[in-house]
């Protein structure tokens, strides 16, 4: 086993380097230049422009650029943000917690949700409740998440007052927990709404092959209760394809939910990862794309392993 | 099943009981206390005003910094740092400034005629290559300290005095003490820790900035000048315009900005006071000069006709905004009342383009030498109204029997691959000005160095001249007659057609009285009249 893991992160290292290069070249060859973002192509004279273009090394050409930014990754220096002057790492900091939080509480509402909904269908196949929940779960797929936001915006603090339509907190002296859960509760539950469909549709075919297998049949004829049998032979096999989908989780959770994010003003990475595309601020997006890059490669391990854990037919060697 | 059941229903109690409880069913709370909560879209890039361009930055650096002049309400320029205006030396190129002697900076240390004198020399320091510095190094060639409180500023070129005067309402005093730490190549680095936490000498002072969350503002104590009734400025950043106006709504912000299509729907909001007045903006097209079809001035000019000005305004705009006739703002010192105006005039149009050999095909395009007239309107991305705009631009144009295809870019994309390559027809576009002096030489002229926003490639030699001489004329009856000429041109050769100059909408929460503002100037970065009924 643990020849396996050093072997896989062995073999991430030169996938990261292309990830890296690929994307460097793509925003590199994405038209506009970063300098008209921080500097006013209105008032600056093209002296100037030549003159920040050089402290910012953008006037060398583009092979040099990237084995410049190569350099510092590899003393762990994600550079700096042109637009924010400050270090990228420094920014991912900031913000990281806004959305692992974010993203924690809609994967838990969505699991809490999705997991039961989904063995229900499973076991009564065709049911009026199986019914419900596939529409239920296509409706929350189809609808787009700015529009759900803003109607339960609408509603929950326009018409009823209930819950603050944005931001994070409102007490910026300690951690209020109250405050942060009336903050959060919005897009975490339009965040869960759309990704809880996808849950359920795997945890309802997982758990529809896991009871055709001969072993549920015999315990059946064991005389076992269904709740026993459910419960206690079909769910863990049926959690297996689960598991691979928390492990594929991981990256989302560091991206964010840009549309969620905007939506409610959350001060998270979504937002920033977009900031940074439109203003061409390369090293922060070089710096969050190489994180998540190595969020989904840890992500997809760990899937691997757990993928043991649970199921003692899989080995590797 | 029942164990679950049991424990899902022992989860929805609680849930239940959570929710109905006095925290949750507080409706979300209004903004309170001697605080003002204004919504905003983005984060400031940098908190110092010769270091940013954008206007999240320059809304809160122009409540911290100062300059030694600025615009008041009452449309003329007043001493700030300076104790009164300015003295010029006989040739008009040495400018003196006496400064109030009982500044002082926020940290209470003592503001000097040496803070004014490092600060120009500073951005006009190669190194510092603050994004502001262009203008700097134009204007000034020299700065001397005369003594403590006095300071005498030599000119490169002797200029007319509302440019001058102009020019010193900029906010660029930064305090000497702590930025000689700074060397100018840091300037825009890191390692200029005052962008971030900015230290000056305006009515409120910086508290702190949460990215993507807040900005804070406190009343200073060492402001010499009345203080603001407001104790706080809270700038929260909640990422949209519609997210500024569910602010509004819910009492949680105070103040913003409202675009033309919400102004009914906050109109009706019991607790807002609507404001609204014209702002030194303006939207325009300008005609790329060069290319094939707009060489002629006669097409310019059918096209200025053949655009419904009102209509636009009326439509998108639901009638905020008055049609534009000329780059200078009616009522201010050098507008020419008797311009040339281009009303909507259909027949007209079409008669100058048959005029200019431009003849209706078979098809209802107008064609030339086999030539079909169409044309490309380029547009940044993200301003719906432009955007719009542009399409109702097209339908009009096609009226004229011009096709138009419109070509709607992301900003950056924009600058680089259209508007600077000079690589569109027509481009639809607006400035925004912070006051009403007016130097139309960057957009006109055509000599690139001097004219390097003239992205039509205009070109007239007579305006070149006029444009140079008249911002450099100090006697301000000439001055005047050139800048209505400098018009007249304009309107006569048609570089771009102006549409429409901008009418701002202010929704304010009715807690908050005492709202000054003025048409141009609107509320003038100034909320120090501003105050809290509790």
């Amino acid at each position: 086993m643990f020849k396996y893991i050093v072997k896989r992160i062995l073999q991430a290292i030169p996938l990261l380097f292309i990830i890296t290069l690929i994307t460097f070249l793509i925003i590199n060859l994405a038209p506009g230049e970063p300098i008209y973002m921080f500097i006013d192509p209105e008032s600056a004279k093209h002296v100037n422009i030549e003159v920040i273009k050089h402290k910012y090394g953008l006037d060398q050409p583009i092979h040099i650029r990237y084995f410049v930014w190569l350099k510092g990754i590899l003393k762990f220096d994600f550079g700096i943000s042109f637009l924010e002057k400050r270090p990228v790492l420094q920014m991912i900091n900031q913000r990281l917690f806004a959305t692992i939080s974010l993203m924690l509480v809609s994967v838990i509402i969505s699991f809490l949700i999705a997991i039961p909904a989904g063995i229900v269908s499973a076991v009564k196949r065709n049911s009026v409740g199986d019914y419900l929940f596939s529409t239920l779960s296509f409706i929350g797929v189809s609808i787009p998440s700015f529009w759900f936001g803003l109607m339960l915006i609408l509603l929950f603090s326009l018409k009823l007052g209930w819950l603050p339509s944005s931001g994070m907190r409102e007490n910026f002296d300690q951690f209020d927990f109250v405050d942060r859960l009336k903050h959060i509760i919005l897009p975490a539950c339009v965040l869960a709404f759309g990704t809880m469909a996808s849950k359920m549709r795997y945890m309802r075919s997982s758990m529809l092959e896991v009871i055709r297998q001969d072993y549920i049949r015999t315990a059946r004829s064991k005389g076992l209760s269904e709740r026993i049998v459910i419960w206690k032979h079909a769910f863990r096999n049926a959690l297996l394809p689960i598991i691979t989908l928390l492990g594929m989780l991981l990256p989302g959770i560091f991206g964010g939910a840009v549309a969620v994010e905007t939506v409610f003003g959350w001060p998270g990475m979504g937002r920033m990862i977009v900031q940074s595309t439109f203003s061409r601020d390369y090293p922060v997006i070089m710096g969050t794309e190489l994180f998540s890059s190595i969020l989904v490669i840890i992500g997809s391990l760990i899937a691997d392993v757990l993928y043991a854990v649970a199921d003692p037919r899989i080995k590797y060697n | 099943m029942k164990k679950i059941r049991r424990i899902l229903s022992f989860i929805l109690v609680l849930v239940m009981t959570f929710v109905s409880s006095n925290a949750f069913m507080a409706k979300a709370a209004p903004a309170k206390g001697n605080i003002l909560y204004l919504p905003t879209i983005s984060d400031p890039i940098a908190l110092c005003p010769f270091n940013s361009t954008d206007s999240a930055s320059s809304d809160v650096s122009n409540q911290i910094y100062r300059g030694l002049l600025k615009p008041d309400f009452s449309l003329k320029f007043v001493p700030d740092l300076a104790a009164s205006m300015p003295t010029f030396s006989k040739d008009n190129l040495k400018v003196t400034f006496k400064l109030k002697t009982n500044l002082k900076w926020q940290d209470g240390q003592p503001l000097t005629a040496e803070d004014v004198k490092f600060s120009y020399d500073f951005i006009m320091h190669p190194d510092s290559a603050a994004p502001r510095a262009g203008d700097v190094i134009d204007m000034l060639k020299s700065v001397a300290v005369k003594d403590k409180y006095t300071v005498e500023f030599t000119l490169n070129k002797a200029k007319e005095l509302s440019q001058v005067l102009s020019f010193f309402t900029s906010r660029y005093i930064v305090p000497k003490h702590l930025w000689e730490k700074i060397s100018p190549k840091d300037n825009m680095t890191e390692k200029n820790p005052y962008n971030k936490k900015p230290v000056g000498c305006g009515p409120y002072k910086f508290v702190e900035w949460l990215p993507n969350e807040r900005v804070v503002l406190e009343r200073n104590p060492y402001y010499e000048d009345k203080k603001p009734n407001i104790e706080k400025i809270v700038l929260k950043n909640v990422g949209s315009t519609a997210n500024m106006m569910i602010q509004l709504q819910t009492q949680e912000g105070d103040a913003a900005g409202i675009p033309p299509t919400d102004v009914q729907n906050m109109r009706a909001q019991k607790h807002l006071n609507i404001y609204q007045y014209d702002r030194f903006s303006i939207e325009l097209i300008t005609f790329n000069t060069k290319s094939e079809f707009f060489k002629d001035k006669k097409v310019r000019q059918a096209i200025n006709y053949a655009i419904n000005k009102q209509a636009i305004i009326n439509g998108l705009y639901k009638g905020i905004g008055k049609p534009a006739y000329s780059m200078y703002f009616p009522g201010t010192e050098y507008a020419n009342p008797n311009v040339k105006k281009y009303d909507y005039n259909l027949v007209l149009a079409k008669k100058l383009l048959d005029e200019a050999g431009w003849k209706v095909g078979k098809d209802g395009i107008r064609e030339k030498n086999g030539k079909k007239f169409i044309v490309t309107l380029c547009t940044n991305k993200g301003n719906i109204i432009r955007e719009k705009a542009a399409v109702i631009v097209q339908s009009q144009l096609k009226l004229a029997g011009i096709k138009v295809e419109t070509r709607v870019v992301e900003w950056n994309t924009f600058i680089t691959k259209y508007l600077r390559p000079k690589k569109f027809d027509l481009y639809y576009g607006g400035w925004l000005y912070s006051d009403w002096v007016q130097d139309l030489t960057a957009i006109y002229h055509s000599d690139p160095s001097k004219g390097n926003l003239n992205y039509g490639s205009f070109a007239n030699k007579e305006l070149d001249k006029l444009m140079e001489d008249a911002v450099s004329e100090t006697n301000p009856a000439k001055a005047k007659t050139m800048h209505l000429k400098i018009q007249d041109i304009l309107a006569d050769e048609v570089p771009s057609i102006y549409l429409l100059y901008g009418r701002a909408t202010l929704g304010v929460n009715k807690r908050i009285s005492n709202i000054k503002y003025v048409n141009g100037l609107g509320i003038n970065y100034d909320y120090r009249g501003w105050t809290i009924k509790e």
